[in-house]
């Protein structure tokens, strides 16, 4: 028995041992490669020194497009602030919480976040802990235990570890700098019926929203200590009001009045759909109005009050 | 529970512990619990299902044995397929057949009153009702004893390595092993180790990574055509075959680490030379099932050649309807009693159409029609109905130069294709020294530590590297 035991535990070690060195060896293909703001969908390879920023953004895919390709320069130089973007397309609170974590444990540290907050990403794990943000980073242990410790389903930890095998991640080049120019034409009310089928999967279950809303609060606290002020944006988009909207609202103003924090809701704020890419996000025109109207004046606001 | 998931990576380990920690009279005790615990992850309730399929039978075969006359004989026996094939009817085929009336009655403007209900299929009960009836039958015929403890038949019915999706086992087999004392063997715990490896491989990386592409082309018959179909029929074959070897080698396998032998349930059958050899390779424990209680009883070879065609056809019928409530699935059985049809013939009259002409090119080429003969009824297994497979068939003539080329179904799916065909390659040549020797079983047991190391182990990086793991379920278990 000790004989098959001894085996087990040399064989797993073998295993281990050799995967994670292949994992990490694929890493250095792209991570030699130099990646500006806005040219990949990648956290960590855009942050690879440890910086102060003087404004982090997170959120889901409102927060990546936002600031995506030249978007990002063009914010950075308006407002004169230097900017990171922890963001992912259909990224809920566990991978704001993963990504946040990795980026005050690498030494970072902000003034300022700006959370784009959607209703859609409490209503599922498939946003959350089932949710593969992982593939667009390196494979690295400190990422990979910080995953485990915000309970990253196995399942995407193996994912996470396999797309380091994949052409998509081996071939990564920055993407061109340019402006997003899709427009809209006419509002599609099957689009945005569709749209809406894709970001509520598993419906609206009330007792999962309660369980990342607890998770959200984590990240917050996450921030408080490392003494960044927290602000959220609704960020705008031509889909209407968003099915647990109402309960979003509810949760920031409890936040408001319990922790300080503020918030706006500019969901409705921006209604041209010339200024969109798609029914629900903004193109480069449709950024520039926002960060005109809406995120300049907040920024500068905030730098009135001493946050900035 | 499936056999690809973390929950059995943590239940098997611990149920194998706890079955050579405990004494042995007591190991039925372990294992019935595990195998309902098995079950009854994926729905508790269900149980009560094998539950009365254990309870009739056990009491049906104690009854066939006590009577003395056949007329008693025949009542028991008679219950035990009623309740097994009533249970199978009403799960299974009720929906379809409630469905099929439905639209002929309002064809003709009859009023239909039978309101549809959502039956959902309980996991595995072809398998485990074809396997109890099989031990009525048995004990009817005088071909296997009656087994008096309760208990015992109940681990039979239910062992969880081949509870959901086989091999079937005849009793004859199983049932005496249920009583033998399995002593640690070191040797049964490295060879079944080493199947379940093979299973994990073949299920994970071959059938999964198949699927994506399989999945696209049969969800979305319209949007592909020419090569784009073929290939995805030559995949889904391999889909097919290594989701269901791969379940039944994983069965195998972890059946073997406690002692016990299951039957094989695979033999590499696409390099079979005709579709008779096919059958002789394909599912195993199912096509000698319908052999010895449908094909035989109709009276098999024993007949006029007439009669021997209807009863081949018949056969194979049942087989395809037993797969599933659609009539794709018949259409499916019935192209392969066609095909034994024809192959028959041809041997008989037509002796002089033979490939041993072509010589060294006889074998490959015999190979690779029976394997085309197959994909073209797989086509009618895998459509979601009968104009999707038609239209998918009808397609295969389209081919066209755009058709060429590593994004033959687009970027996205270009890596895994890429995969899956990468793998589908090695796993072929190691069936094909498999034709020759038993690898697995012979072959590297026989090599030296750091050979069969290198082996486990790159087996074991390529499944964490290219293994799918999300909730893919084996096929067999819509079975």
């Amino acid at each position: 028995m000790n004989s098959i035991v001894a085996k087990s535990l040399l064989y797993l070690i073998i295993v281990v041992s050799i995967a994670y060195g292949i994992g990490l060896l694929l890493n250095i293909v792209t991570v030699e490669r130099s990646f500006q703001p806005g040219s990949t969908h990648s956290v960590m390879l855009v942050l690879k020194e440890p910086q102060h920023y003087d404004i982090v953004v997170l959120g889901s895919s409102h927060a990546r497009i936002t600031l995506d390709k030249l978007n990002h320069t063009m914010y950075e130089e308006r407002l004169g602030k230097s900017i990171a973007n922890i963001s992912y397309h259909g990224s809920g609170v566990v991978p704001i919480g993963v990504m946040s974590d990795y980026f005050f444990k690498e030494g970072n540290t902000c003034q300022t976040a700006i959370y784009f907050i959607d209703a859609f990403i409490f209503y599922s794990d498939h946003f959350n802990e089932d949710n593969k943000f992982l593939t667009n980073e390196p494979f690295t242990p400190g990422l990979l235990s910080l995953a485990i410790q915000w309970g990253v389903t196995p399942n995407k930890l193996f994912t996470y570890y396999q797309s380091k095998y994949r052409t998509d991640w081996l071939l990564h080049k920055p993407v061109k700098l340019e402006p997003i120019t899709n427009t809209v034409e006419t509002i599609d009310t099957q689009k945005i019926r569709q749209r809406l089928e894709n970001m509520y999967p598993d419906g609206l279950n009330q007792e999962i929203a309660k369980d990342y809303e607890a998770i959200l609060r984590d990240v917050i606290s996450m921030y408080k200590q490392n003494s960044c002020n927290l602000y959220f944006v609704i960020p705008p988009t031509l889909l209407g009001k968003l099915p647990g909207q109402e309960r979003l609202l509810m949760f920031l103003e409890k936040l408001k009045q319990e922790e300080g924090i503020q918030f706006m809701d500019l969901s409705q704020a921006i209604t041209d759909p010339s200024l969109y890419k798609d029914h629900d996000h903004l193109n480069t025109r449709g950024s520039t109005v926002f960060l005109d109207k809406y995120f300049k004046p907040l920024v500068d606001s905030m730098h009135t009050k001493g946050a900035l | 529970m499936l056999f690809n998931s973390l929950e059995f990576l943590i239940f098997f380990p611990l149920v194998i512990a706890a079955y050579y920690a405990i004494a042995s009279k007591w190991r039925w005790i372990l294992l019935l619990a595990a195998s309902y615990y098995f079950y009854m992850c994926w729905k508790p309730e269900y149980i009560v299902l094998i539950l009365a399929s254990t309870v009739i039978d056990y009491f049906s075969a104690k009854g066939i044995a006590r009577s003395a006359d056949k007329l008693h004989k025949k009542l028991y026996l008679s219950l035990s397929m009623a309740t097994n094939l009533g249970i199978l009817f009403f799960f299974k085929y009720f929906s379809f057949l409630n469905e099929n009336a439905r639209a002929v009655f309002d064809s003709l403007n009859i009023f239909y009153g039978v309101p549809m209900y959502d039956i959902l299929l309980p996991v595995g009960i072809s398998f485990y009702t074809f396997q109890t009836m099989s031990y009525t039958i048995d004990v009817y015929r005088g071909t296997t004893k009656v087994e008096h403890h309760f208990g015992k038949f109940a681990v039979f019915v239910s062992f969880f390595p081949q509870l959901v999706a086989g091999p079937i086992e005849r009793s004859s087999h199983l049932l005496p092993q249920v009583h033998e004392e399995h002593k640690f063997s070191y040797n049964n715990l490295v060879s079944g180790l080493r199947m379940m490896l093979w299973g994990f491989f073949k299920k994970t990386v071959v059938a999964d990574r198949s699927a994506t592409i399989v999945n696209e082309v049969f969800n979305n018959p319209g949007e592909y055509e020419g090569l784009q179909t073929i290939l995805a029929t030559f995949l889904f074959a391999f889909q097919i075959y290594c989701d269901f070897s791969g379940y039944s080698d994983i069965a195998i396998g972890s059946a073997r680490v406690m002692g016990y032998d299951l039957m094989i349930n695979f033999r590499r059958p696409y390099f079979a030379k005709n579709l008779k050899d096919f059958w002789s390779r394909w599912h195993i424990s199912l096509s000698t099932w319908f052999r010895d209680y449908v094909y035989i009883p109709l009276g098999g070879n024993r007949v006029s050649e007439p009669r021997r065609y209807f009863n081949l056809f018949i056969t194979f019928l049942v087989s395809g309807i037993w797969h599933g409530a659609n009539w794709t699935f018949m259409v499916w059985g019935a192209l392969h009693g066609i095909y034994q049809i024809i192959e028959s013939l041809k041997k008989q009259y037509f002796k002089g159409l033979s490939f041993s002409k072509l010589g060294i090119a006889a074998r490959p080429l015999q190979v690779l029609l029976t394997f085309t003969l197959v994909c073209i009824a797989w086509v009618f297994f895998r459509a979601n109905n009968l104009g999707e497979a038609m239209s998918i068939l009808t397609s295969f003539a389209h081919i066209s130069k755009t058709q060429f080329g590593l994004y033959i179904f687009g970027s996205n799916l270009a890596e895994d294709m890429i995969i899956s065909l990468t793998f589908i390659f090695i796993m072929l040549i190691i069936e094909l020294f498999m034709e020759r020797k038993d690898v697995l079983n012979d072959w590297i047991p026989k090599q030296t530590t750091p050979t069969r190391w290198a082996f486990y182990v790159s087996l074991t990086l390529i499944i964490l590297a290219f293994g799918k793991f999300d909730k893919t379920e084996f096929i067999y278990f819509a079975f």
